[in-house]
């Protein structure tokens, strides 16, 4: 993990070119954004208006002339300002939500619509890339789940007030110098003073605060550790020695988090120390001129009510200082991404073309050409694949076997399309395939994922044209069938996302069943298809497959024995190079029917 | 989440210190409004009388208390935020160890659901949200009401009527604030279950981008993107209309209050029961109680959001201890700051047999689906762990393979059947006794934030360096260790030095073996490992434990050849023993 001290020069590099991803993000809340700005206006309208409302009568008050009718017509003038008040709020809260909520919409789409499509490119860092730091999967679903989520509030709350704390003081300070200049010069002094100052606060804090807020999270990540390894310390009967421990770390992080606080409060006191002693200048300002006997009254009062507001719309921004912050961040690293994303993966094309080829192609077993492949590994200096030459015959089932690491799963990618080759060039060839058409694939991970959605959605995937009796016949001939029978409702039951009760194997199982619900495939690409198994299944699900494969081309990478029975052959890998057909030993005690040919 | 927190009294109260936080908190958050107040009303009351050309030293008392309240203001909010994060950080490290404690006696197998980690997790920043809620919440509301029943009583002896209009004026305000957070709970309680779904669709495009890519399918996982976002829309557009009400009920209220103050106080002016100068005063202090009204809204948004926390913690103050056995008391044990006090004998034979086992109050996680509260995970366990015998256990995951593991170690009850060791029942010990003969690596390792040698020592306070570097060596993580920059006394933390699955498991083997108990127990201790690596650990760990039971749990056919006997577990609670014969 990067130290904060050298991550952060990298995000501030970053902050400049993801200025041009952010836009898009908020253009979609930005009529709602502009509403909610006009609300804001609107309430401080509202509030000069009520100023100058009860002003008007103290100072009739104060010089005798308060007729009834007055005070009625400035009573119940009060009261509908108090009605728009009440109306403003309402919609301040729902422009704001609506605001929040198309920008949080909008972004997890922009963002997750282009990662399935460059799916395996993203994934390993196979993608050609100019050196972007690039959040894996795992990073990808915290940005798109926690840093979508911060995105809510910073642009429902933040976003409006920031304009409004430039916006409303300056509309009011308009007001104030029309009554009298000089209050309006003292106030925005004030004002001016406020954000320089809290700056010069807050540029001498921040530093300090950040190194602290760092080991914070550490005492903090501590209680979460020790909980974590609850089990283990209780097992090895040291779970009470702990006990005074969490007790004390606790006491720890109270005294370091008000340590931190009181710096990190210190431009927030700045702020509200000038804010008062503003209010109070304009206030001795006044009263001075009137005991000088000028015969100011309703326009001192009006100002006085106003000038506690003129602060409010910073005081309220700087409270919303988290939501800020980590919001920003949120958004300069989803920005990235989206920008990232105008420069399309050069495989885009042909998976897409993949979705409509297949009612074209012609069908058949097709073979696979590699020359030279190369592809480029996750960072690290060894590449994943190093000069890959591989020609395998239409039909024909090959086992690809090696360590873990040895780059089999990246051949299966590159075989598939779902990874761009660095160098050289993988073909597929075969009846009705031309430049960018793709023949139906049977792609099966190690790890295949339940969607959160019925059974029959999880076999169909939404692709036309399979319904119930397709997806019933393709989970029957994965041996699903008595599993399904066993569900309450059928195809209907819904599967709960990664959460669902079934086995690895029987996760396979379904992801076959998803190749064989749509057209034949014409390529099967079986990776770990027994790892994890016991023995058992391992067999089952083998001679399952063998059947489902018998007579298409197949490639089935694995380090295990009972799925070697798969294939005619083996290739065996070694650090992304072909080492040779695989050695004796590999094979030796497996089952009849393997490896009949070594070639 | 229906009950009440009843078990409130149950986590920890308010003891001395807390207490006087709490006072100090609200104290100084109620000088700070009440200085806001009067800062506006010593004003409006210089302006007044001001233009009745007062002796200049009335004057200057008046000018001298303006500026005393703007200064108390203004400290006071710093205050009133360091004193009530004070309040709410040890609330937070007071419930922290109570949580510690009742976990202490639920985890691993006495936590309902299925997803532990996950659970424990949620209960941790559960006691965030408890001190955000005092911050944030609590503070506020208790600031406000003490500050505004402050102007309210002051308004009411310039002139009773107004009193009674602010009265009246605040608790329709917050009845009104009150019952749009009432209307607003239904769509709030179901916000996270829609948030949920999209993240949960999210997470599963994301994880299967690669056979949405491959099968076409991108355009309509999108689409059902779409769909749950409008789902999730609906929801979110119900609470904001709840939350805009209860901000439009605060607004209307103060102002109601303050045109009824500006009607009563004009009339009573022009009957001639109180100057134009209280009048004024009047008016501020309507001012200042509205806008106190006006912060209600955001403080009691807060609490549906946190009482679903402080629900879940009382929930966990409700749970049952899995395991009743002879009570062994934190007295009894002593709190062993150095190695326990264990009856160390070698050679010792463990036993289940006919063993049924639960999980108290939920139904097994096989695939039986729902099922009654005590539907035993697995049954007809005959399992015996007997010395230079050791023994492999497979089965499918979820088919009870860490349940036979938690009912040794005495996490979990026997529902039938019986744990024996020596022949002598099991039941009769005190958990801990059990636990102390027995050395565990679980199936998901924890490691703890100190450094590497701490954490190998846990179960073996008298190891050497010398003795922990040889079993990491034969462990095949001897390269590992060497390019750790402080070497074993580097700190193993997710922020200091993060660490592999594989080689996170071989670190808790390596704590288990360390321990030298009489028995090892050792879950999926080569799930993460290429082939080579796991052969070597498994040769490294029965080397070290001759004379000893071991347990190894596996997924892996060809290890399970190696061992002499072998057991596996399988769908609907069955249990299976195999002989192998030794390969030659």
């Amino acid at each position: 993990m990067t130290r904060s001290p050298g991550a952060r020069p990298a995000g501030r590099r970053g902050s400049r070119p993801a200025a041009a991803g952010i836009r898009p993000l908020v253009a979609v809340a930005r009529p709602w954004l502009a509403a909610a700005i006009a609300i804001g206006l609107g309430q401080a309208v509202l509030l000069v208006v009520q100023a100058a409302l009860l002003s008007r009568v103290l100072s009739a008050a104060i010089y005798g002339g308060l007729t009834a009718t007055a005070a009625a017509r400035a009573s119940a003038a009060v009261a509908l300002l108090a009605l728009g008040q009440g109306l403003g709020g309402w919609a301040w809260e729902t422009t704001t939500e609506a605001a929040a909520r198309r920008a949080t919409a909008a972004t997890r789409r922009r963002v997750l619509g282009p990662a399935i499509r460059r799916a395996a490119a993203a994934y390993d860092g196979g993608r050609p890339d100019n050196g972007r730091d690039d959040p894996g999967p795992g990073g990808l679903a915290t940005l798109l789940g926690s840093g979508v989520d911060e995105l809510g509030p910073y642009v429902a709350r933040v976003l409006p007030r920031i304009v409004l704390a430039l916006a409303v003081p300056a509309l009011l300070l308009a007001w104030i110098a029309h009554l009298d200049l000089v209050s309006a010069g003292l106030a925005a002094l004030v004002l001016v003073l406020a954000p320089l100052l809290t700056g010069l606060v807050g540029m001498d804090t921040a530093a300090a605060v950040r190194r602290r807020l760092a080991t914070l999270e550490h005492l903090g990540d501590r209680f979460a550790a020790l909980v974590d390894g609850l089990p283990v310390l209780r097992a090895f009967g040291r779970a009470q020695d702990h006990e005074r421990a969490v007790a004390a770390s606790g006491e720890d992080v109270r005294a370091a988090t008000l340590a931190t606080l009181r710096i990190a409060l210190l431009s927030g006191l700045v702020l509200e120390l000038l804010a008062a002693a503003g209010t109070a200048l304009v206030a001795l300002r006044l009263g001075l001129r009137l005991d000088a006997g000028q015969r100011i009254l309703p326009r001192a009062l009006a100002v006085l009510m106003l000038s506690p507001e003129l602060f409010l719309p910073l005081r309220r921004l700087t409270a919303d200082f988290h939501a800020a912050a980590t919001g920003r961040a949120a958004l300069g690293r989803l920005g990235q991404l989206t920008a990232a994303d105008r420069c399309p993966p050069p495989q885009a094309a042909d998976a897409g073309a993949a979705a409509d080829a297949p009612g074209r192609a012609g069908a058949g077993p097709v073979g696979v050409v590699l020359e030279g492949v190369g592809l480029a590994g996750p960072g690290r200096g060894r590449p994943a694949l190093d000069g890959i030459s591989l020609w395998i015959a239409p039909g024909e089932r090959v086992c690809v076997v090696g360590e873990s690491g040895a780059g089999k799963t990246s051949l299966l990618r590159v075989v598939a399309g779902l990874a761009a080759p660095s160098t050289g060039r993988s073909r597929l060839v075969g009846a009705g395939l031309g430049p960018g058409s793709r023949p139906v694939l049977g792609w099966v991970p190690q790890h295949p994922t339940i969607l959160d959605a019925t059974i029959l959605d999880n076999i169909a995937l939404g692709r036309p044209g399979i319904a119930e009796p397709a997806a019933g016949a393709a989970l029957a001939a994965v041996q699903l069938g008595p599993w399904l029978r066993a569900r309450p409702a059928g195809l209907r039951t819904p599967l709960h996302g990664l959460d669902a009760p079934l086995s690895l194997g029987e996760r396979r199982r379904l992801a076959v069943a998803r190749c064989l619900a749509g057209p034949r495939p014409r390529l099967w690409l079986l990776d770990e298809p027994t790892a994890g198994l016991d023995q058992a299944s391992a067999e089952r699900l083998v001679a399952g497959l063998s059947r489902i494969v018998a007579g298409v081309t197949a490639i089935v990478a694995t380090h295990d024995r009972a799925a070697m029975a798969l294939g005619q052959r083996t290739v065996e890998l070694g650090h992304g190079r072909v080492l040779g057909p695989a050695p004796a030993s590999f094979r030796a005690g497996q089952g009849p029917g393997s490896a009949a040919s070594a070639r | 989440m229906t009950r009440r927190p009843a078990a409130v009294g149950r986590r920890p109260g308010l003891d001395g210190p807390a207490r006087h936080r709490a006072l100090a908190a609200v104290g100084i958050g109620v000088a700070g409004e009440l200085s806001a107040i009067g800062l506006l009303s010593t004003g409006a009351w210089l302006l007044l009388s001001a233009s009745f050309r007062p002796p200049v030293l009335l004057l200057s008392v008046a000018i001298g208390a303006v500026q005393l309240f703007a200064f108390l203001r203004g400290s006071a909010r710093y205050g009133e935020r360091l004193a009530s994060h004070n309040l709410g950080l040890s609330l937070q490290a007071a419930l922290r160890a109570w949580l510690y404690g009742r976990l202490e006696r639920l985890v691993p197998a006495g936590l309902p659901g299925g997803d532990r980690g996950d659970l424990l997790a949620r209960l941790v920043s559960d006691t965030e949200e408890a001190q955000d809620l005092v911050v944030r919440a609590v503070v506020p509301v208790l600031v406000g009401a003490v500050a505004w029943g402050a102007a309210v009583a002051t308004a009411g002896l310039l002139l009773g009527t107004a009193g009674w209009v602010l009265l009246t004026a605040g608790v329709l305000g917050t009845a009104g604030v009150a019952a749009a957070v009432a209307g607003g709970r239904r769509p709030a309680a179901a916000l996270p279950a829609a948030r949920g779904a999209v993240s949960t669709w999210v997470l599963g495009t994301l994880a299967s981008s690669e056979e949405l890519a491959a099968l076409g399918a991108d355009d309509w996982a999108l689409a059902e993107l779409d769909r749950r976002e409008r789902a999730l829309g609906a929801r979110q557009r119900a609470a904001a209309a709840a939350a805009g009400l209860g901000r439009a009920a605060a607004a209307l209220a103060g102002g109601g209050g303050l045109a009824g103050v500006t009607w009563a106080g004009s009339a009573a002016l022009r009957a001639g029961r109180i100057g134009p100068v209280e009048l004024g005063v009047l008016v501020f202090l309507a001012l200042g109680a509205a806008g106190i009204l006006q912060g209600l809204p955001d403080a009691v948004s807060r609490l549906p959001v946190s009482r679903a926390s402080l629900d879940r913690l009382a929930d966990v103050g409700r749970l049952p201890g899995p395991v009743a056995g002879p009570a062994a008391g934190p007295a009894e044990h002593p709190a062993g700051t150095a190695r326990p006090v264990t009856p160390r004998r070698a050679g010792l034979t463990l036993a289940l047999r006919g063993a049924a086992i639960a999980y108290p109050g939920r139904c097994g996680p096989g695939p039986g689906g729902p099922g009654a509260g005590q539907q035993p995970v697995i049954s007809d366990v005959d399992l015996e762990l007997a010395p230079g015998q050791p023994v492999a256990l497979s089965g499918p995951s979820g088919s009870g393979k860490t349940s036979v593991i938690f009912a040794l170690l005495r996490f979990l009850e026997l529902t039938a059947g019986q744990l024996t060791i020596d022949g002598t029942d099991a039941s009769a010990l005190p958990p801990e006794q059990v636990r102390a003969l027995l050395a565990w690596s679980p199936e998901q390792p924890a490691l703890f934030p100190v450094s590497v040698r701490a954490n190998l020592r846990l179960g073996a306070p008298g190891a050497t360096d010398r003795q922990i570097a040889d079993l990491l060596a034969d462990l095949q993580l001897g390269p590992w260790l060497s390019q750790l920059e402080s070497g074993l006394d580097t700190v193993l933390a997710p922020w200091g030095h993060p660490i592999a699955a594989g080689e996170l498991q071989r670190l808790s083997v390596a704590r288990a073996v360390l321990a030298n108990r009489p028995v090892l127990l050792l879950d999926e201790p080569t799930s993460h490992l290429d082939a080579a690596t796991a052969e070597a650990v498994l040769a490294a760990v029965l080397g070290r434990s001759a004379g000893r039971c071991v347990l190894w749990v596996t997924h892996r056919p060809e290890e399970l050849a190696l061992f002499p006997a072998g057991h596996s577990t399988g769908a609907g609670a069955g249990w299976r023993s195999h002989l192998h014969d030794r390969l030659a």
